[in-house]
């Protein structure tokens, strides 16, 4: 199981190739890697656009496929300590769907805003992602399954 | 609704078209600004009017630069940026003055029977907006200002 | 089944942005036809099969409100599956539309994801 915890203001991407089994999970916390480009160049995942691509290339190399792959979100809360920029949950959460929408990927579901921190996983053995949000138990927001097309990708049992 | 109020709900339906359809994000605080003709740099400025049929009616106007709404409808299209149209961005400014109107009347306590018209492109040069009582708010977009004007006929 | 969807929209962007939804969202969809307002998409609708019908409201010439009055007039057309995709979401119109046969109404704005799940609730998932 991949996990990744106490999200503010960042997202999780979690992406996962039901046909092959194959699945990751990006935790970012800006939108955008023009702000540092040193910075994103020394770890891409800070940022969304630098982030989603990688995330994209590590399942590609693994042999998963991005046009297959079941997205779900999580995270984008107004907490108090914002690093100082303006709105940066609500913004990492627009930069997430945007990137999305231009590679064509939809998003098939999604806990974001508010204002509690979340922890997130993804069951690689069963699609599960399942969110616990603040004191709250664990529950599972979607279970990516081989059945059904997604991103207009043809569905191999349909 | 007093003045404040109307800004805000302005601000409040423009950032979540903006976000939700059109994939544009806020990068600062929206401002509450008096009614006047949107200022706008050497490249001047784009304006899209939608009126609307109701007791009373009214209309709403989106202004921005052509370079903000290029941006806007590369996202909207999922295009780059260089492959969006003259004819694309006109668009975009209608559409998005159509979908904050919508949003605006739906959300606004006077709300009743509406109806909207299509929306149409205001020349620049046209002058003063067409009321005397005008609400109005400038969002900072993530490619530049989009200015928001709300009236209702006197 | 496959689908033939008619778009109606006077922005050929908005009609777009639609079409997009549709082919993101694994839909059977044979053939997409588009009308920029009520007339065009009559035209559309004589002319050969339509197995969805997606319609703006506020469009000049003849508004979605008309065009899917004209549908409701024809027996062989009132079965046709009509969602309203319009930023115009007077409850009073809506009203009336939903009880002349209208199954779906989606307000401008809104997310790819939610146009997807009315689509879904309105026809289902095509085998």
């Amino acid at each position: 199981m991949l996990a990744t915890y106490a999200l503010g203001s960042c997202i999780a991407v979690s992406a996962y190739d039901p046909e092959t089994r194959i699945g990751g999970l990006l935790h970012f916390m800006l939108p955008a890697s023009a702000e540092d480009a040193a910075k994103a160049a020394a770890n891409p995942f800070m940022f969304a656009d630098t982030g989603l691509k990688t995330l994209f290339a590590r399942i590609a190399e693994a042999g998963g496929r991005q046009d297959r792959s079941h997205i779900c979100l999580a995270g984008g809360a107004q907490l108090m300590d914002h690093k100082g920029v303006f709105n940066i949950g609500k913004r990492n959460h627009t930069a997430a769907r945007t990137l999305l929408w231009r590679t064509g990927l939809m998003v098939q579901a999604e806990a974001v805003g508010g204002t509690v921190s979340r922890t997130v996983g993804l069951e690689i053995a069963s699609g599960r992602f399942w969110v616990r949000e603040g004191a709250l138990a664990e529950r599972e927001i979607y279970r990516a399954s081989k059945t059904g097309r997604v991103n207009g990708t043809p569905c191999p049992d349909c | 609704m007093n003045h404040t109020d109307t800004s805000s709900l302005i601000a409040s339906c423009a950032e979540s078209a903006l976000a939700t359809m059109f994939f544009t994000a806020i990068v600062g605080p929206s401002q509450e600004i008096p009614a006047e003709h949107p200022s706008a740099g050497p490249g001047g400025c784009i304006r899209a009017r939608v009126r609307f049929v109701m007791e009373p009616g009214g209309f709403l106007e989106l202004a921005a630069e052509p370079q903000t709404l290029r941006g806007i409808a590369s996202a909207f299209a999922a295009e780059e940026t260089d492959a969006v149209s003259a004819d694309q961005v006109e668009q975009t400014a209608c559409e998005l003055a159509n979908v904050i109107c919508g949003s605006v009347l739906r959300s606004a306590p006077e709300k009743s029977r509406f109806k909207l018209l299509p929306p149409v492109l205001v020349p620049e040069d046209s002058g003063a907006l067409p009321s005397a009582d005008v609400h109005s708010a400038r969002l900072a977009t993530e490619y530049g200002w989009v200015q928001i004007s709300f009236a209702w006929n006197a | 089944m496959a689908h033939r969807v008619l778009i109606v929209d006077d922005s050929a962007l908005a009609r777009r942005f639609v079409r997009r939804v549709l082919e993101l969202s694994g839909f059977e969809v044979e053939h997409y036809l588009e009308a920029g307002n009520g007339m065009e998409a009559i035209k559309v609708i004589l002319s050969g099969r339509v197995d969805l019908v997606l319609t703006d409201i506020n469009m000049p010439e003849m508004d979605g409100e008309d065009f899917i009055f004209w549908l409701n007039q024809h027996e062989w057309l009132r079965r046709l599956p009509v969602i309203v995709v319009s930023s115009d979401s007077c409850q009073i119109r809506i009203r009336r539309l939903t009880e002349i046969g209208v199954r779906g109404y989606v307000a401008k704005p809104f997310t790819p994801e939610v146009l997807r799940s009315e689509i879904d609730r309105v026809i289902g998932r095509a085998a």
